[in-house]
């Protein structure tokens, strides 16, 4: 079976009500191949979901109005399609119960703030996304 | 063990040895070729009971050694269970050492390159700070030792790991290491780890080279641990820890 073919610009939500780290999520994202989505708290970013079928992967922050982080991810998790959807919380909540509180709810993983391009970028390839351009440009 | 090389053949820079970046499970792929071939193939030649000796020979402040334990660990549970394994972990600065020991990383630290996953079940949060399992701790021994000395500490091992060091040491003294480790330390069906852009290639030429395919330096490194483009983001490869 040959590899699929890449046709486009893989396609990111990022989930945080702060203006600033969505903007550092962005040019993270942006550096490594990604075109980025903003949602400014869960309920945003569910009717992002639903509008755009081809969101490869969902970063979101723990604490926002409306929904937070952790209701999202279990929203996200009751859909059969999403099942697998990565998803990354990046949060600066570091309490090892809160951390293992996300992942019981489905977070594939968990990046604590503050954080940086390799930290992020080492997560993604922990869960073996390929990243389509030299991920060193985003460390950078 | 033969002479140590003298200190005229041994250009070592310490301080770049004991500065140099590390993370845990940094490249991924080697610890993925620990546990799902080269420990299988161990166990097959020395029999199911026997126990493990591994070599992380520049351990820095320990990611790399713990990243080891943590994976045979999971793999291999009954390794640790019984007593069967351990890992030598060894470094030039002595307070690099003592980092390993206490097991002990920061928050950053545990962010670069350690599965959520295992921080929950292999680390105990204190204070700011991360604390490696006291099984972890009691599988890693911490030793101070220079490569470029004598290596009486050092048993016969089935494995060590060299990765992201040699490159530090002139030509001599990297063919000098590679050698006694190949003659004195690895058993027969024991591999060696080096980093994605080193190679034992010029020890391979001599007379007495590594057993054929038990070296995993850079020509062991799949395209699957590179950036590739023409592949959707979303298709996981096969690096997933």
């Amino acid at each position: 079976m040959s590899p699929p073919v890449w046709r486009g610009r893989p396609l990111a939500l990022v989930v945080d009500d702060s203006r600033a780290s969505r903007s550092a999520l962005r040019r993270i994202l942006t550096n490594v191949g990604f075109e980025v989505l903003e949602a400014e708290h869960g309920g945003h970013a569910l009717t992002l979901l639903h509008a755009e079928g081809a969101i490869e992967l969902v970063l979101v922050d723990w604490h926002m109005p409306v929904m937070d982080g952790v209701t999202l991810i279990q929203a996200i998790r009751k859909e059969p399609r999403w099942a697998t959807l990565p998803i990354v919380m990046v949060s600066a909540e570091v309490d090892q119960k809160r951390i293992a509180r996300a992942v019981l709810a489905g977070a594939d993983e968990y990046v604590m703030k503050p954080f940086d391009g390799p930290m992020l970028i080492g997560k993604l390839r922990l869960l073996g996304i390929a990243l389509p351009v030299d991920s060193e440009a985003g460390l950078r | 063990m033969s002479p140590p090389p003298t200190s005229t053949t041994a250009s070592i820079d310490v301080a770049a040895i004991s500065a140099r970046e590390t993370s845990f499970f940094r490249d991924i792929h080697p610890f993925r070729t620990l546990v799902e071939s080269v420990i299988p193939e161990i166990l097959v030649a020395r029999g199911p009971a026997a126990g493990l000796t591994i070599w992380c020979g520049a351990c820095s402040s320990g990611q790399e050694p713990y990243s080891v334990a943590i994976a045979v660990t999971e793999a291999f549970p009954e390794l640790v269970r019984d007593g069967r394994l351990r890992i030598l972990a060894t470094d030039v600065s002595a307070s690099m050492v003592e980092r390993t020991k206490a097991g002990r990383f920061t928050q950053r630290e545990v962010g670069r390159g350690l599965p959520v996953r295992h921080l929950l079940r292999q680390f105990q949060q204190d204070g700011t700070d991360w604390v490696a399992s006291r099984q972890l701790r009691q599988v890693v021994d911490a030793r101070v030792l220079d490569l470029t000395g004598s290596w009486p500490i050092v048993p016969k091992c089935d494995v060590v790991f060299l990765r992201h060091v040699l490159t530090s040491f002139n030509p001599e003294t990297k063919r000098t290491i590679l050698e006694r480790i190949r003659s004195e330390v690895l058993r027969p069906a024991g591999s060696l780890f080096l980093g994605p852009g080193e190679s034992a290639e010029n020890n391979q030429q001599s007379a007495r080279p590594f057993p054929k395919g038990h070296v995993h330096d850079r020509s062991a490194f799949p395209q699957s641990c590179r950036p590739r483009s023409g592949r959707r983001v979303g298709d996981r490869n096969d690096a997933r820890w």
